[in-house]
């Protein structure tokens, strides 16, 4: 009776520790694989940032179009103040 | 150097506005419509210089040159303020909308107060021009600090912990401003010393 209960015991052994094998070697590669994603979107995360810090610089063409407004406001009101002295000098 | 949106109670906000807006009025009054290519000119430099970043360990702080506006401009230095901050806040997203009174009294009235004290000690050597020149170019922004120091304290921030923050942060600013508004006070005085002359009048002389 013993010798039968060990025997099964075995038996199911063989059977059962394939299979823990097997996940315990799946988690394994889960890990490394979610490892390696982590890694990975900490590097996008960073670009991100870095892409989001390029944005707030303003570029060239709002630094040109910022002059562009200077100088039409300072005309026009040039323009205004010479046409207004002209009048004056009539 | 900027204040952004929100941080001001309403009321601080409002009031710099009137008080900037009327400040702003009489800039225009007493600007010479003969000066007008001058002031842009200012005025364009100022807009930008604050794009040029001076890095500083981990962070970076940027020129602000109000002390060399005032210099050059006298009374018209706050109209070319305004106007330099409102496309700044407008393009650059540099300080908010809302806050753009506070902002325009922060850099303005260092601006005026410089351009008076310029006009009042510069004498008539090269020497002594320079000199005032550096002067006026950096305690035009440590008032700036010291006036950011102040509205911030406004709005509920400690102002003596504000300002040893706002100064320290500050202090390679305000050396890197007076040695740029010495050069160009310098400069000038060799190449056009007519630009240094603050002139009064009216632009809408009718």
């Amino acid at each position: 009776m013993k010798a039968l209960s060990i025997l099964s015991l075995f038996c199911l052994s063989l059977i059962v520790v394939p299979f823990a094998a097997a996940e315990s070697d799946q988690l394994v590669a889960l890990q490394q694989e979610n490892r390696l994603l982590q890694r990975q979107v900490k590097k996008l995360e960073a670009q991100v940032d870095a892409m989001r810090e390029e944005m707030n610089q303003p570029g060239a063409e709002r630094i040109i179009s910022g002059l562009g407004y200077i100088v039409g406001v300072f005309g026009i009101t040039g323009w205004v103040a010479a046409s207004r002295k002209k009048r004056g000098e009539k | 150097m900027h204040i952004a949106d929100g941080v001001l109670p309403l009321s601080v906000a409002a009031g710099c506005g009137a008080v900037s807006l009327a400040l702003a009025a009489w800039s225009v009054r007493s600007t010479d419509g003969d000066d007008l290519p001058k002031v842009a000119v200012v005025t364009a430099s100022f807009f930008v210089s604050s794009l040029i970043h001076v890095p500083l360990g981990p962070t970076s702080v940027h020129l602000l040159i109000p002390g060399l506006v005032g210099i050059l401009l006298g009374r018209s230095a706050f109209l070319s303020i305004l106007l330099g901050l409102l496309l700044q806040s407008l393009l650059f997203s540099f300080g908010g909308l809302t806050a753009l009174g506070a902002n325009a009294l922060m850099m303005g009235v260092p601006a005026l107060l410089s351009g008076l004290l310029f006009n009042r000690l510069r004498g008539t050597s090269h020497k002594q021009n320079m000199l005032i020149g550096a002067l006026a170019g950096g305690s035009g922004t440590l008032l700036a600090a010291t006036i950011l120091a102040f509205l911030l304290a406004s709005g509920g921030e400690d102002f003596f912990g504000v300002m040893k923050l706002a100064v320290l942060a500050h202090i390679p600013v305000f050396v890197i401003e007076a040695l740029v508004s010495a050069f160009t006070v310098s400069f000038l005085y060799r190449v056009k010393p007519e630009l240094l002359e603050q002139r009064l009048g009216v632009v809408c002389q009718g």
